[in-house]
């Protein structure tokens, strides 16, 4: 790999990571998980480098999808924890939980058309314009998408928003 | 007042709704915005996505070499399909007598392939007729070489 290359990675790296980290670990479950999905983003986006155009964009729809994935696993962890009959030691870990998990479940529980625009939109901070790019899909059908999942959080959150007000 | 949220057409602007900023606080709220990478965390990321071009470039090699293998067989070079076997010419055989150009087929080469030995194979210029071969029947004119 040339310098010029090795530093311009250096550079990306020093700008989006962070950022990339902090925003998966509102996702997932622990640090750990957060860096290992950043991680695999960053290592994908340099694998295929020189076809990719934008790579803020890039590495969050990379982060998403693995988050994605991060979820079905644990959902089906879940199951398989709930076959076995430990379902009194899920609900006491869940009383026991941050306040923002529900609403991580909330984003979770939402079909991956909209919650890939949630996700992108609020926890990424991308443009309907970029999003609308990266995935492909019209901006109409992305702010449609916005507002539906807007109306389903909003039902979900619904106590907590009148608190806020 | 129209119900533009549950209606069919999509708002002009639907994220100037009142609660878009309350509902962007509440799903980031409890979490860090950044997180520091750990040490060293560059490199192993740079070496990881080097193996993957790696594999991939032999990968694509693989594949490459299989293809113009299976072409080779399935195609095989044009002179291979040329190799046919031809008839050698036999020599002249040494008479005393001058024999009749038909009875020494062999000596002379034609485009057209001619009995020799074999008696049952008629052609349109052998002398020998079906049933000839038993003598009596058509009579022995029909052995005479012609000319």
């Amino acid at each position: 790999m040339s310098p010029s290359k090795d530093r311009a990675a250096a550079e990306l790296f020093a700008a989006l990571y962070p950022g990339l980290a902090g925003w998966c670990r509102r996702l997932v479950d622990d640090d750990g998980t957060a860096h290992e999905i950043a991680s695999e983003a960053f290592a994908r986006l340099w694998a295929h480098w020189s076809a990719v155009e934008e790579p803020r964009g890039f590495v969050y729809v990379t982060a998403a999808n693995l988050v994605r994935d991060h979820w079905r696993k644990l959902d089906r962890e879940r199951r398989a924890v709930r076959r076995a009959g430990t379902e009194a030691a899920l609900a006491r870990q869940q009383a026991g939980a941050e306040s923002s998990v529900p609403v991580r479940l909330l984003v979770q529980s939402l079909p991956e058309r909209l919650r890939t625009a949630v996700l992108l939109y609020y926890y990424a901070d991308l443009p309907i314009r970029e999003i609308a790019v990266l995935t492909k899909r019209k901006e109409g059908t992305i702010r449609a998408d916005l507002h539906a999942a807007r109306e389903y959080l909003r039902a979900g959150l619904g106590e907590r928003l009148d608190h806020t007000r | 007042m129209p119900d533009w949220e549950n209606a069919l057409i999509t708002p002009v602007e639907p994220w100037d709704e009142p609660f878009d900023e309350e509902l962007a606080a509440l799903l980031l709220d409890g979490g860090p915005a950044e997180l520091t990478p750990p040490p060293g965390a560059f490199r192993r990321i740079r070496r990881r996505a080097a193996r993957r071009r790696l594999l991939r470039a032999g990968g694509a090699a693989g594949a490459t070499a299989a293809v113009v293998a299976a072409a080779a067989l399935l195609w095989p070079a044009p002179e291979a399909a040329r190799h046919t076997p031809v008839v050698p010419l036999a020599p002249p055989a040494a008479t005393s007598t001058p024999a009749p150009p038909r009875a020494t087929r062999d000596v002379i080469p034609s485009p057209e392939p001619r009995p020799t030995d074999d008696p049952a194979t008629p052609t349109a210029d052998s002398p020998r007729a079906p049933g000839a071969q038993t003598g009596a029947v058509r009579g022995g004119g029909r052995r005479a070489a012609r000319p």
